[in-house]
């Protein structure tokens, strides 16, 4: 039953981390491979901000949502001036940059260490003990994620999002900023992937920048074109496949040292599937393009 | 008369080539006014020049009055200036209806407070679907408003551009090469509408290579050859000219 | 000191030229981005390894039948991956994803055969440094030096004489427009494939004869290249000459003065300067850029 609730919550974690790069890379088209930065910031901000200042998790939040913003808006530069498979590298530098950074700035983040001791989140006065307050908390969150991915997908904003992938001049002629477009979409992913990072650093209680890497953030967006990028259910149901059935590789023997190779490479070859064989994913309906 | 558009000595070159060479011209408002010459003349360039999405090395580029040589494209758009692309730019994975949708403007869903909250969204979304279906069926293809804008004919995706363009709401319309690569009766219902859009009060400035179409929908014709004006004035004048005839031939 | 640091840089600036090659080759030719060049480069190490360890093979040999099957192995991803992806007309975004699945795969499976601890070859007479203008260097770092400059000269002979390179810009620019020339693009990208990865692969053997490896080491490796590439510019061999010196320098100095740590940082802090401020290199032909 524990690991039932654990399970949960990694997986509404990781619906969280890929509605979020929905928006961004299936509905805006940004291929953005910096998502585990937002992620680690999120994280590392809470951490910080929970060992240090001893604060209730909302105020937690709240400073890991401004982190994020400002992360947000610096890495969406670059998309404003290239495009294509030269924005994904550059994300890419962002991303590898800010694992850097995590790793060496001993003296703020802990370096390779990491941060631990990290406090169970207050909320409303009430410290979160029990693993089912901690999905109770979770589920909310991820709710309101999900459902606000969803409007803005829905809304005229996110017609603007599909017409900047569709055709970007197009959309610039019909009237719309595509820049100022292209850098809200970023820090709302952003902001997104940061309470992921919060929820995360508060369970486990302990974070260090392995979790934060390169290859984090691949596993994100292989999450988002499996479950079928461009639908917000499609990545939500990638994310839920993609959690529990390397855990369910437990139950048939696996030695444990060997299990994380094994649900890479899963991934890898999923993700390699789909792009040959189905690049609209799951649930999606048109290939990423 | 009032000039709507008043384009003023204005130049650009790309690389050492000049495209646009010292161009004058004024567009006055209700009026349908073609740009014709040899390839390379500097026709889409000028249009591009208008819209913004080129800046020019000299001149200026005046909207009733306010400069807008300089400005971004989307800034130019939303002062009520409306383009269509020689390579027929909409969204083809996206439906007739959608691709329509997107072209309004101010839409408060736009934003992110009113998309999550819907405040203003619903009521406006409800009378945007109404009038992007009257512009659909303005065009004749409100049929087919539900389906995929890449499943349609070229002729009736140029009509689609037409489309967005009128829910721009914009005055100024600027067509590149409208007609182009369309069988002549469709050629025929898109030139009807243009003249329809100015008895509406739109002025036109389009591009084309067809002059049978330009002769029959156009008030003033004004003819390039590298990138100057050599020729300005009604169709069939400028087309008797000895000028053109031979920028034309040569 | 300053000659030693311009011996480093100069080494440095050649592991990142050979590991810009056999990149900047594919990437030019197919145009879209191998990540799964890492998974070759770290192969060339690791089946040198296997070579040396297992069928204790002198190191020479190992590494040249390394380099061999890295070809084979480039040939293989593109028969099994990337030609299905052409015939459906993927883009290049698409292909892109395929590679890092491609990578991801490939670098468990080093991972999972020979474990995550760094593993050396063992050279033998290869430790005595050599002095050579005031900087001391060993003659594996030499060889590095000299190898990435044969192989760089060759491969540029090879595209600009050849039939061969005719067809590889033939189908850089349109490979369906190159049938019609007489040109498959199937059977150039095959060779390309070929020819860049056994470059990876011959990039991977000698970084692990100098530094040791990883199964990570590819990453960094081709990240670097990369880097070249861009900041070179694409197409142009010159400018990969041009773009792994200026970044070996940049890392090494900039190294002296902050530490090693946050080399790779640097690396890409230089590369997103390029990207935002001239995005199609210092040589290499124009981009799409956005207009806003």
């Amino acid at each position: 039953m524990d690991y039932a609730l654990h399970l949960a919550i990694i997986t509404c974690i990781y619906i969280i981390l890929s509605v979020s790069l929905d928006l961004i890379a299936g509905y805006t088209g940004i291929l953005s491979l910096a998502h585990a930065a937002f992620y680690g910031i999120g994280a590392y901000t809470t951490a910080l901000v929970a060992v240090h200042l001893r604060l209730p998790f909302v105020w937690c939040l709240a400073v890991s949502l401004v982190a994020a913003m400002a992360l947000g808006g610096i890495v969406s530069a670059p998309a404003l001036r290239i495009r294509g498979d030269y924005l994904v590298i550059a994300t890419f530098g962002f991303q590898v940059i800010f694992y850097h950074a995590l790793s060496n700035w001993t003296d703020f983040t802990g370096g390779p260490m990491g941060v631990f001791g990290i406090p169970q989140p207050t909320v409303l006065g009430y410290t979160v003990t029990s693993r089912s307050g901690f999905l109770l908390l979770t589920v909310w969150l991820t709710g309101i994620c999900v459902w606000a991915c969803r409007r803005l997908a829905k809304a005229p904003f996110g017609r603007v999002l599909q017409g900047i992938r569709e055709d970007e001049i197009f959309t610039l002629a019909l009237g719309k900023s595509i820049s100022t477009y292209k850098v809200k979409v970023t820090v709302i992913g952003a902001v997104m992937a940061a309470v992921a990072g919060a929820l995360y650093a508060s369970y486990i209680s302990f974070i260090d920048p392995t979790s934060f890497s390169i290859m984090e953030s691949i596993l994100i967006l292989a999450i988002v074109i499996i479950g079928g990028a461009g639908t917000i259910w499609g990545p939500a149901l990638g994310a839920c496949l993609l959690v529990t059935v390397p855990e369910l590789l437990r139950f048939i023997g696996i030695p444990a040292a060997i299990a994380p190779n094994l649900r890479q490479i899963l991934y890898g070859g999923l993700l390699m599937g789909f792009a040959i064989w189905r690049p609209q994913g799951l649930l999606g309906r048109y290939a990423f393009r | 008369m009032t000039s709507l558009l008043e384009v003023s000595e204005v130049s650009k070159s790309f690389d050492g080539v000049v495209a646009v060479d010292g161009m004058s011209m004024t567009l006055c408002e209700r009026r349908i006014t073609s740009i014709i010459g040899p390839n390379g003349s500097g026709k889409t360039t000028l249009l591009n020049l208008i819209g913004g999405f080129v800046f020019p090395d000299r001149g200026d580029i005046l909207l009733r009055g306010q400069r807008i040589s300089g400005m971004r494209p989307y800034r130019i758009a939303a002062l009520g200036v409306a383009r269509t692309f020689q390579n027929l730019r909409l969204l083809r994975r996206a439906t007739l209806i959608d691709n329509v949708l997107l072209a309004f403007q101010h839409q408060a869903g736009e934003g992110v407070f009113c998309a999550l909250t819907g405040w203003k969204t619903r009521r406006e979304e409800k009378a945007s679907q109404a009038t992007a279906r009257e512009l659909l069926a303005f065009v004749g293809l409100e049929g087919k408003a539900y389906e995929l804008a890449g499943s349609l004919s070229y002729g009736q995706q140029k009509l689609v551009t037409l489309a967005c363009c009128l829910a721009m709401e914009a005055d100024l319309l600027l067509l590149d090469e409208p007609v182009a690569g369309i069988d002549p009766e469709m050629s025929r219902h898109i030139l009807e509408l243009l003249a329809q859009l100015r008895q509406e009060g739109k002025t036109i400035l389009l591009i084309e290579h067809d002059l049978e179409a330009v002769k029959a929908v156009s008030d003033t014709v004004i003819v390039l050859d590298e990138g100057r004006k050599i020729a300005e004035g009604r169709p069939d004048k400028v087309m008797r000219d000895p000028v053109v005839v031979e920028a034309y031939l040569t | 000191m300053l000659p030693q640091l311009i011996a480093n840089s100069l080494i440095a600036g050649s592991i990142i030229i050979l590991a810009a090659i056999g990149f900047g080759l594919i990437y030019g030719t197919a145009r879209f981005f191998h990540f799964a060049q890492a998974a070759t480069i770290t192969a060339g190490a690791y089946l040198t390894l296997l070579g040396q360890e297992l069928f204790s093979l002198p190191v020479p040999l190992a590494a040249v039948l390394a380099v061999a099957l890295c070809g084979l192995l480039g040939v293989a991803m593109d028969v099994c991956c990337f030609r299905p992806l052409r015939h459906r007309h993927a883009s290049p975004l698409i292909s892109l994803l395929a590679s890092l699945g491609l990578y991801i795969v490939i670098q468990n499976v080093i991972s999972l055969s020979f474990g995550d601890n760094q593993e050396v070859i063992v050279a033998g007479s290869g430790e005595i440094p050599a002095s050579l203008l005031g900087a001391r260097l060993l003659p594996v770092q030499m060889a590095i030096m000299a190898t990435s400059l044969t192989l760089l000269l060759g491969v540029a002979a090879l595209l600009r004489g050849t039939r061969i390179g005719k067809a590889c810009r033939a189908v850089a620019c349109d490979p369906v427009l190159s049938r019609t020339c007489g040109v498959d693009p199937d059977r150039t990208l095959l060779v390309v494939f070929a020819i860049g990865s056994a470059l990876g692969g011959a990039a991977g053997v000698l970084i692990a004869l100098d530094v040791g490896m990883t199964p990570q080491m590819g990453l960094s490796v081709l990240l670097l290249g990369v880097v070249a590439v861009i900041v070179g510019g694409v197409g142009s061999f010159p400018g990969i000459i041009l773009g792994g010196l200026l970044l070996g320098f940049t890392q090494h100095f900039a190294t002296w003065v902050l530490g090693a740590q946050w080399q790779e940082s640097i690396a890409f802090g230089v590369l997103l300067l390029f990207l935002v401020w001239r995005p199609q290199g210092w040589l290499g032909q124009q981009l799409e850029t956005t207009t806003g």
